[in-house]
């Protein structure tokens, strides 16, 4: 597949339209894609600008206010009583009296940035390993094989909870601990790719005519072996904000007061009966964000497969 | 699916059958650990039923009553006690109940090296609980057991203690058939064995991980049981136990969250049961090694910033009182002291005053498990941190497994935590002592000087106190001095949520808990 995305793209070349441009004018045609962009993009835009749609301290606790259902569901003589207005928690308050809008708003800056900043470093590293061990091969390749073949032996989450038990609760380690388990993934993908355009006419060319292996690596190699990889990137994005939010869950991640979504859905868990806002909120939210990233990268995985070109 | 339609027909036809009106289904947080000396109230439960300690308590209160002893004295100091035991009894396998028992009982946990007390398989670490220290070892309370006759046995005692009988009565001390003990060795009490006792119940049945079964004892010496069985079960989530309880495959449901009151209250089908008030605290601690909590005004100043009353409200559900003392209401002792009030504006002067103007960094540890105490530790936590905030305390938030908490809590290693206690025995030397014992007082606050020592020996001239108004006057001397010092800031004397069916009667815990409850009045209509 690969070989023939880049056979294609010389072609494109040569139609003087480039496999980006031409995969954008695709993904345009692309409803499922786009709404997961849209998703995605309200959630950032929502998170960034939460100090200015809710300018409400997400820690500040309320204890006399503690677990409302949203106000939009009260009977008016309940919010005469509480002296609240329709619209004062439309998402209700948590066991804290905290208002769950605005903690569920800075939660995404968490569960966002998390979950991007974990596939990155994995991708970083992954990609940096996986071109060594397909270019180079010999003794290199075998070992980061052998490597990769340990990890994939885990079950990613529960590899993710032993570095976080072996390091210590914390946000920072929750990151490190999901981005470890997501980096034999991308030294996969960019491996195999890499074995097979080593092999590729133009690579050899580029060899023959001098070029010395960090050229060919950074110039040819890569450019050409990034449709899967943004394909995976992608994706990963929203296993990575499960993943997250399940270390959370389970107590591992974020420390309290911190309004992680995992963390608030845990707190939630005994309370359902009584107070299901508390776990409803978080989880719809995490639902939709994995959503739309998982729609975009459906679209991506479209758009830059050659073969759908018409 | 034909084959898993037929268990589930099976199963559902098992149900129908333990939910008879003659077998009551107990629901507790656990199952039990182990029946020879457990230390676990969910071990203790079970245990309870099966072997009765010779000392009991009256329903639904902690007055002493004659159970297997009916009746006892002391010599003049209280350092021989005198039991006198019922006569006619039998353990349930047919063994009599007698003076050589109950030596045999007492023998096997006070010596490590007793044959049966198998020492190197079984730590009987409850002992040390109630008796301080194994014999020889330091600071050991049991001397001897001597058979006097065949229904009388002295306990000789290292110092005088007045309320021994209450020592006894500790729902740990439930006297075993030495038979039983010598036949099973070290299997005793484990799930293949279980305990063989006199109480109104006998051991049938214990499928790990699953539930155990007591039968009626029929040749039981007081009242017999008004149901033919109960069946303990273990629900780790005090949530699901609720809704168990609700869907009706439990009879009764205890240490549910307070959270759930208005869900049991508002259900007629349900009943609550709590005891008038528990012998129990929960409390926040500081370790003064750890600076600046050295500074008795830094350690007021947190006293002074949270709003211990809405936390309370807020947390308890309206089963939990302020607390301001280390005795809970109930006991002797108590000075009556109101809690610190909550005076933000006050506190921020004493830091001022201590040289932390803006507040200081620290570290608040929290338990990792839940307890009537702390019914949801984490929360109460968050709470009590954004109270300090307020003040520019930033305390931050954390916690560790349970058995490394414990210990580390016993190193000093915590600036600010939450621990609580419940009681083995109603006097208020399990409560002040456990805290402020010579080595408590170090390990548990690092609290040092003349104050810390005046308080020791003040406890240790109580614990000796040849009457109750002496005793009662150190404890105020005492109390004093603890609430002055704030080593730690008491929160809360809770009252723990349990609930029945609406046709249970005659179930009545205790302000011990539900630890030591016999069953066998209650009746299932």
């Amino acid at each position: 597949m690969t070989t023939s995305a880049a056979t294609a793209g010389n072609q494109d070349r040569v139609e003087g339209r480039s496999l980006l441009q031409d995969a954008f004018r695709r993904f345009r045609r692309h409803p499922t894609g786009i709404l997961g962009t849209a998703i995605i993009v309200f959630f950032v835009l929502v998170t960034i600008f939460a100090p200015v749609l809710r300018p409400i301290d997400p820690l500040r606790i309320d204890l006399r206010n503690r677990m409302l259902p949203p106000t939009w569901t009260m009977s008016q003589q309940e919010l005469e009583q509480k002296h609240l207005q329709r619209w004062s928690y439309p998402f209700g308050t948590d066991v804290q009296g905290r208002d769950m809008l605005v903690r569920v708003l800075y939660g995404g800056r968490i569960s966002l940035r998390v979950g991007l900043e974990a596939v990155a470093m994995a991708a970083l590293v992954g990609t940096l390993l996986g071109l060594i061990a397909g270019f180079f091969g010999g003794w290199l390749d075998t070992f980061i094989v052998w490597f990769v073949d340990i990890l994939l032996a885990f079950p990613g989450i529960l590899l993710a909870i032993a570095i976080v038990a072996a390091l210590g609760q914390s946000l920072l380690n929750a990151l490190i601990a999901i981005s470890i388990t997501y980096v034999p993934v991308y030294i996969r993908i960019v491996r195999s790719v890499t074995l097979s355009l080593r092999e590729s006419e133009y690579v050899q060319a580029a060899r023959a005519l001098g070029s010395r292996s960090g050229r060919v690596i950074l110039a040819h190699v890569l450019p050409n072996g990034l449709s899967p990889l943004m394909v995976q990137l992608t994706l990963s994005i929203g296993t990575a904000i499960l993943d997250v939010a399940a270390l959370g869950f389970l107590g591992l991640g974020a420390r309290p007061p911190t309004p992680e979504w995992g963390a608030m859905i845990s707190d939630g868990f005994g309370r359902f009966r009584i107070a299901p806002w508390l776990s409803i909120v978080p989880g719809i939210a995490i639902f939709f964000s994995v959503v739309g990233f998982n729609l975009l990268g459906d679209a991506i995985r479209d758009v830059l497969d050659p073969r759908l070109k018409r | 699916m034909k084959r898993l339609a037929m268990f589930v027909a099976v199963g559902l036809l098992a149900l129908s059958a333990l939910a008879s009106a003659q077998t009551l289904v107990y629901g507790e947080s656990g199952l039990p650990v182990t029946l020879d000396l457990p230390q676990d109230g969910n071990s203790l439960t079970v245990l309870y039923q099966v072997a009765q300690p010779l000392v009991g308590f009256k329903p639904g209160s902690s007055e002493l009553m004659p159970l297997l002893a009916t009746s006892w004295e002391a010599n003049a100091d209280a350092t021989q006690w005198t039991f006198h035991l019922r006569e006619g009894v039998s353990f349930t396998d047919g063994t009599p109940f007698n003076a050589e028992a109950v030596k045999f009982n007492f023998d096997r946990w006070n010596n490590r090296d007793n044959p049966y007390a198998f020492a190197s398989q079984k730590d009987m670490a409850a002992w040390t609980y109630i008796f301080g220290a194994f014999h020889g070892e330091d600071g050991y309370l049991l001397e001897k057991v001597d058979v006097l006759d065949a229904n009388t046995v002295r306990f000789d005692l290292t110092s005088p203690v007045g309320f021994f009988p209450a020592l006894v009565a500790s729902s740990y001390f439930g006297i075993h058939s030495p038979t039983a003990i010598k036949a099973a060795g070290v299997d005793y009490g484990t799930p293949g064995v279980g305990a063989v006792g006199t109480g109104p119940f006998k051991f049938q049945e214990w499928v790990e991980g699953d539930h155990v079964t007591l039968v009626r004892n029929d040749n039981y010496w007081g009242d017999k049981a008004k149901v033919e069985r109960i069946v303990f079960r273990g629900i780790e989530s005090p949530a699901t136990r609720l809704a168990e309880l609700e869907a009706g495959t439990l009879d009764i449901a205890v240490n549910l969250s307070p959270d759930d009151l208005k869900a049991v209250e508002g259900n007629a089908d349900l009943k609550r049961a709590t005891a008038s008030a528990n012998l129990s605290i929960g409390y926040v601690g500081f370790h003064q090694a750890n600076k600046p909590f050295d500074d008795v005004r830094v350690r007021q100043a947190v006293a002074l910033a949270i709003d211990q009353k809405t936390i309370v409200d807020s947390f308890w559900s309206g089963l939990g009182q302020p607390a301001a003392e280390f005795i809970p209401p109930g006991l002797i002792g108590r000075a009556g002291y109101e809690p610190y009030a909550y005076d933000p504006a006050k506190a921020k002067e004493l830091l001022k005053e201590a040289g932390y103007p803006n507040g200081f960094k620290t570290e608040f540890w929290y338990m990792p498990v839940s307890r009537p105490y702390f019914p949801s530790p984490k929360d109460i936590a968050e709470a009590v941190t954004g109270y300090l905030a307020q003040v520019g305390i930033q305390a931050e938030l954390r916690t560790e497994d349970w058995g490394i908490y414990l210990k580390d809590y016993d190193e000093g290693k915590f600036p600010m935590y939450m621990l609580g206690w419940s009681a083995d025995y109603a006097d208020p030397n399990n409560f002040i002592f456990t805290f402020f014992s010579p080595t408590e007082i170090k390990n548990g606050f690092g609290w040092t000087g003349s104050n810390a020592d005046e308080v020791v020996k003040l406890l240790g001239d109580a614990r000796q106190a040849s009457s109750e108004t002496e005793r009662v006057t150190y404890y105020h001397q005492a109390d004093k001095l603890i609430y002055d010092n704030v080593p730690a800031m008491p929160m809360v004397y809770p009252t723990t949520l349990n609930a029945t069916r609406a046709n249970i009667d005659g179930f009545l815990p205790n302000p011990l808990g539900t630890t030591s409850v016999q069953l066998n009045e209650v009746t299932k209509n």
